[in-house]
């Protein structure tokens, strides 16, 4: 093998052959001189071995990626509030949503106030939660004092959340696209005038921003008398239905 | 459709039905179906499937981060970074052709030229340090790395080149991607990308040989 033909080779075609752009016929002819050259070989296997000293050094960096994300970024689960509902007893208070009255942020598992008189309301707490972390978000039903059935639709954002459908100990969660059902039935009677509590699980997605506010809206609260009343409720689908 | 009624108690209907997405009754994630493509989640997830970006999140999050890491300079910008890329994904609508690497890099990428244009000082940080280089023939590799470099003096050093060429060395030796692959990424001819990168391996011993002889 000619001098020419190493200098050549050395001065631009060996960098470009390991890059992977050179055709297949020009990427072969210097394959065969490296098998045939030992100096040739020599550089090569030194590009080779930067090639890797670089690699190392660029992937040092993601090793220090873990302890920042368990640490560093918070996502807000915020509070919405809704309409507040009166019961008609025995007719659904009607299908029609309602819309959000006030969004506050309180700090863990801490239930809103809502007031004192007897109407019934659904009030969702806030949590704080890092990326990829399955967290409960409280949901607490006031005021259903009596046979109650309740049914509260929330809307939420699947790119943030995903919500684990099924049963929970006093009803239902079903999921559909965007939307939360939430279906509870009092056998006997809720006597307990500070309300049901009701856990509704949720994972925080991997890919949500850091700082990020996830709003939960309820857009329907619906409550009736549940003598006489019998519940289907499909957690694959969302659907509740009143038989 | 199966149904079934106990008394006033709540009961599931639809039991024994083909689970649809998005659909997870045990709690866990559907989307595990590692086999699947790139192509074939991304499709799943324009289809409305959210979650199934979950699974290309982590296929990537880590060459992502430290993508971005090596480009930006620190670990708060490319923390940014990399959610950024991700949130852009998920806004997207649609996605054509078979090169989600390159997409995702090419994303990345944007991102990250975002957040330096924001850096005015760094550019002309950059562009001192390339006037004050010595103008000699570049060592050859056999000659910078016979002399014990450490990973934070190349860590450094390549930090120290220009953003045009950080790129295209940060790409070519973060995931070993060949130079097609690159030309993908970053939309420029072949010989750009080989042009930048022998001018940042150049400037990349320089730096090295510099830093040892000093």
């Amino acid at each position: 093998m000619n001098r020419l033909t190493c200098d050549q080779v050395r001065d631009n075609l060996l960098e470009r052959w390991l890059d992977g752009g050179l055709d297949p016929e020009t990427a072969g002819s210097i394959r065969d001189h490296v098998e045939s050259c030992a100096e040739c070989l020599q550089e090569k296997e030194a590009l080779e071995a930067e090639a890797e000293i670089l690699h190392g050094a660029l992937m040092r960096v993601a090793e220090e990626r873990r302890p920042s994300l368990n640490t560093a970024k918070v996502v807000n689960i915020s509070i919405v509030q809704p309409l507040r509902r009166r019961i008609l007893r025995p007719v659904w208070l009607g299908l029609a949503a309602s819309f959000v009255l006030a969004m506050v942020f309180v700090s863990w598992e801490k239930i809103i106030p809502t007031g004192t008189n007897d109407l019934p309301t659904v009030e969702l707490a806030s949590v704080e939660a890092k990326p990829g972390d399955q967290v409960i978000i409280p949901v607490r039903a006031k005021n259903l004092v009596g046979l109650c059935g309740l049914k509260a639709r929330i809307r939420f954002d699947s790119r943030f959340l995903e919500v684990q459908a099924g049963g929970e100990s006093l009803g239902q969660i079903g999921v559909k696209g965007n939307e939360i059902t939430i279906a509870a039935l009092s056998a006997d009677g809720w006597r307990d005038s500070d309300g049901i509590a009701f856990k509704l699980p949720v994972t925080v997605r991997q890919t949500v921003p850091p700082k990020t506010v996830i709003n939960l809206e309820i857009v329907a609260v619906d409550v009736t008398d549940s003598r006489n009343i019998k519940m289907e409720a499909s957690p694959r689908d969302g659907s509740i239905h009143i038989l | 459709m199966k149904s079934t009624e106990v008394g006033v108690d709540l009961v599931y209907i639809g039991e024994n039905e083909e689970c649809g997405t998005p659909c997870h009754p045990d709690g866990k994630m559907n989307h595990e179906a590692m086999e699947k493509t790139d192509s074939d989640i991304l499709r799943v997830f324009f289809a409305g499937d959210q979650g199934a970006l979950e699974t290309i999140f982590r296929r990537y999050e880590v060459r992502i981060y430290a993508y971005c890491r090596n480009i930006l300079g620190n670990r708060e910008d490319a923390e940014d970074a990399l959610q950024e890329t991700f949130l852009r994904i998920s806004r997207q609508r649609s996605f054509e052709g078979d090169r989600v690497q390159a997409w995702i890099y090419r994303i990345a990428l944007n991102v990250c030229r975002s957040h330096l244009r924001k850096r005015a000082s760094r550019i002309s940080r950059e562009l001192r340090s390339e006037d004050t280089l010595p103008q000699t023939p570049a060592p050859t590799p056999a000659q910078v790395y016979a002399k014990q470099v450490t990973e934070n003096e190349v860590s450094k050093a390549i930090s120290a080149l220009p953003e045009i060429q950080r790129e295209v060395i940060v790409l070519k030796y973060l995931d070993h991607l060949k130079t097609p692959e690159i030309v993908d990424i970053l939309e420029v001819s072949l010989s750009t990308v080989e042009g930048r990168l022998r001018q940042g391996r150049e400037k990349l011993r320089r730096i090295l040989i510099g830093s040892k002889e000093r």
